[in-house]
C-alpha cells in the first residue's frame, strides 16, 4: 500500500480578511474537505479562479492553518508538533509561489544560495556547486549575478523552481507555474518539473488553470469547486467525467453550470 | 433603531479587532524574545541594520536636536525671566530637561518616522509578495531572520544615538547660553554640575533602549498584518508610525514616573 505523505481531514478554512481601509469580513474558502496524496504522486489541482486552489495548496504546505480539521504530513498531525518538529518537516517541502516570491534584494545566485547556507551544513564550495548545478538545470547560469527584476517572467519562474529544488525537497508545491507564460515556455517548464521530479522521486502538487498542462503533469487531478473537491481521477477519467461543470471547465465553454453559479 | 445596532456592531468589531491586534503584538514580542536566544547569531544582518538605524539616522537627528536644544534654552530663559525675573538657573534647568526628556524622546520620534516607516514598508512588501511564506517554506524562521536583527540593532542603536543626541544638545545649549544669553562657560558648567547627575544620563540611555525595543516590534507587527496592494503597504506604514509615536510618548511617561523614585 502506498504511503500517504499529505492528508487533509475534514478541513474548513475561514479567513477574517482585513481590507486596505481596515474593514474586516469573514469568508469561508474551503469547507469540510478531505484528501490524501501518496508518496511519489503527481497531483494537479484545477478549478475556476478565486475559488480556493491556492488556499488549498497553502493549507497542504502548512502555511495556512485550517479553522477546522487536521493536516497530516508523513503520518504526523502537523499542528500537534512543536515548532522545531514542524520546521524539520517544512525543510522536506519546497514551493514555487504564484508570484514567485523571489527575494528581490538578493541576486539570482544568492536566491538559491541563501536557503542552502541557512539550513544545511555544507561547505561554501559544495553550496556553490549546487547553486551552479540548479541554475544550469533551469538554464539560468548566465543570469547568476543579475537581480530577479532584471530577468523575464519565465526566467523568474525557472529561478523559483531552482530555489525550490535546491534543498532537494521530498514534496514540491507549484502554484500556477505557467501563469502568464507563452505555450512553449509553459511546456518547457512543465517538462523541467517532471524531469526533476523523476530524478528525485519527489511528490508533486501543482495548481493550474491550464487543463493541457494539468493533463501533461498529473497522475491525478483534483477539481476544486464551491469550497470542496468535485472530482478526483486520472487525466483520462477527468476527461471522461460526466459532471457538466468539469466538462465546461475542460472545454472552456463560456456558457454552463459554472458560469451560472458565479453569475 | 437600525442605526443604533450599526453603531453597536461597529464598536463591537472595533473592540474585537483591537483585542486581536494587541494579542498578536504580545505574541510577536514573546516570539521575538524567544527567537533572540536561538542560534544562529545573525551578526552580519544586525550590523547592516545598525548601520541603517544608527549611522544613517545620525545626520537628521543631529540637525533636529540642535534646533530643539536652542528652543529649550531660549524658552527656559524667557519664562524664567518672566516668572522669577532671573534666568541664572537656565543652564542647569535646560541641561536637566535635555537629559531627562528631550534627547531620548526627540531621537526616538525621529527614528520612528525614518526607520520605523521603512521597516513597516519593507516587511509589508515582503508579506504581500509572499516572501515571508517563502522564508518559512525554505526552513528559515521569519521572526529570527527579519525581526531579531532589527530589534537588537534598534536597542543598541537608539541607546548610542541618545547619548550622542544628548551631548550635542548640551553643546548647542552651551553655545546659545554663551553667545546669546551672556553666560560664561564657567557659569554654564557650574549650573550643569549642580542640577544634573550621572544617573540622569543612565536613565536617558535606558529610555533610548526601551524606545529602540518598541520601534521595530511595532513596525514589524504592522508589516506582518499588511493587507494586499500599495494602499495596504501605505496604511501599514502610517499605522506603524502613529502607533510607535503614541507608545513612545506613553512609555516616556511611565519611565519618567518610575525614574522619579530613584532621583
Amino acid at each position: 500500500m502506498a504511503l500517504s505523505v499529505l492528508e487533509l481531514k475534514n478541513v474548513t478554512v475561514r479567513f477574517n480578511q482585513v481590507g486596505a481601509k481596515g474593514t474586516s469580513t469573514d469568508q469561508e474558502i474551503l469547507k469540510d474537505l478531505s484528501l490524501t496524496i501518496v508518496k511519489g504522486e503527481r497531483v494537479a489541482i484545477v478549478g475556476p479562479s478565486g475559488l480556493g486552489k491556492s488556499t488549498l495548496l497553502k493549507t497542504l504546505a502548512g502555511l495556512i492553518r485550517p479553522t477546522v480539521g487536521t493536516l497530516w504530513v508523513e503520518g504526523q498531525n502537523f499542528y500537534n508538533l512543536s515548532s522545531s518538529q514542524q520546521q524539520r518537516l517544512l525543510v522536506k517541502m519546497g514551493m514555487l509561489f504564484q508570484r514567485n516570491a523571489l527575494f528581490d534584494s538578493m541576486k539570482n545566485g544568492e536566491n538559491v544560495r541563501f536557503p542552502l547556507k541557512e539550513t544545511t551544513h555544507k561547505s561554501a564550495i559544495e553550496i556553490e556547486a549546487i547553486v551552479d548545478q540548479f541554475l544550469a538545470a533551469v538554464g539560468l547560469l548566465h543570469a547568476k549575478d543579475l537581480y530577479p527584476d532584471e530577468i523575464s517572467g519565465g526566467m523568474q519562474k525557472r529561478l523559483g523552481i531552482a530555489r525550490a529544488m535546491a534543498l532537494e525537497p521530498e514534496i514540491l508545491f507549484y502554484d500556477d507555474p505557467t501563469a502568464g507564460l507563452d505555450p512553449i515556455t509553459s511546456r518547457k517548464i512543465i517538462e523541467l518539473m517532471i524531469n526533476l521530479q523523476k530524478q528525485k522521486q519527489s511528490t508533486l502538487v501543482v495548481v493550474t488553470n491550464d487543463m493541457n498542462r494539468a493533463f501533461q503533469v498529473a497522475d491525478r487531478i483534483f477539481f476544486v469547486f464551491k469550497k470542496d473537491i468535485l472530482s478526483t481521477g486520472s487525466p483520462e477519467e477527468t476527461r471522461k467525467c460526466a459532471d457538466p461543470r468539469v466538462q465546461q471547465f475542460i472545454h472552456g465553454r463560456p456558457e454552463g453550470p459554472l458560469t451560472e453559479v458565479s453569475a | 433603531m437600525i442605526k443604533g445596532y450599526a453603531v453597536l456592531d461597529f464598536v463591537g468589531k472595533s473592540v474585537m479587532d483591537s483585542y486581536q491586534g494587541v494579542t498578536q503584538f504580545i505574541q510577536l514580542v514573546v516570539d521575538s524574545l524567544a527567537e533572540g536566544f536561538r542560534p544562529p547569531l545573525r551578526i552580519r544582518e544586525t550590523v547592516q541594520q545598525l548601520y541603517f538605524i544608527a549611522v544613517q539616522s545620525l545626520p537628521i537627528i543631529l540637525f533636529c536636536v540642535c534646533f530643539a536644544a536652542m528652543v529649550t534654552i531660549l524658552e527656559s530663559s524667557f519664562h524664567m525671566k518672566l516668572v522669577i525675573q532671573n534666568d541664572s538657573m537656565v543652564p542647569g534647568f535646560a541641561a536637566m530637561l535635555i537629559l531627562r526628556e528631550l534627547g531620548a524622546v526627540v531621537t526616538a520620534l525621529l527614528v520612528t518616522s525614518r526607520v520605523g516607516a521603512g521597516i513597516a514598508a519593507e516587511v509589508g512588501t515582503m508579506k504581500i509578495t509572499e516572501q515571508i511564506d517563502a522564508l518559512r517554506m525554505l526552513g528559515i524562521r521569519p521572526i529570527h531572520y527579519i525581526v531579531v536583527p532589527r530589534l537588537i540593532a534598534s536597542v543598541i542603536g537608539l541607546a548610542i544615538l541618545t547619548i550622542i543626541a544628548n551631548l550635542v544638545c548640551l553643546f548647542v545649549a552651551f553655545l546659545v547660553s554663551e553667545i546669546y544669553l551672556g553666560f560664561t562657560s564657567g557659569l554654564f558648567i557650574t549650573g550643569l554640575v549642580r542640577f544634573i547627575h550621572f544617573q540622569d544620563l543612565v536613565f536617558s540611555i535606558i529610555k533610548g533602549a526601551c524606545f529602540g525595543f518598541v520601534i521595530p516590534l511595532v513596525s514589524c507587527h504592522f508589516g506582518f498584518l499588511c493587507a494586499s496592494g500599495a494602499e495596504g503597504v501605505g496604511l501599514a506604514t502610517t499605522r506603524s508610525v502613529v502607533a510607535s509615536s503614541v507608545i513612545i510618548i506613553i512609555l516616556d511617561f511611565v519611565l519618567s514616573f518610575v525614574f522619579s523614585f530613584f532621583s
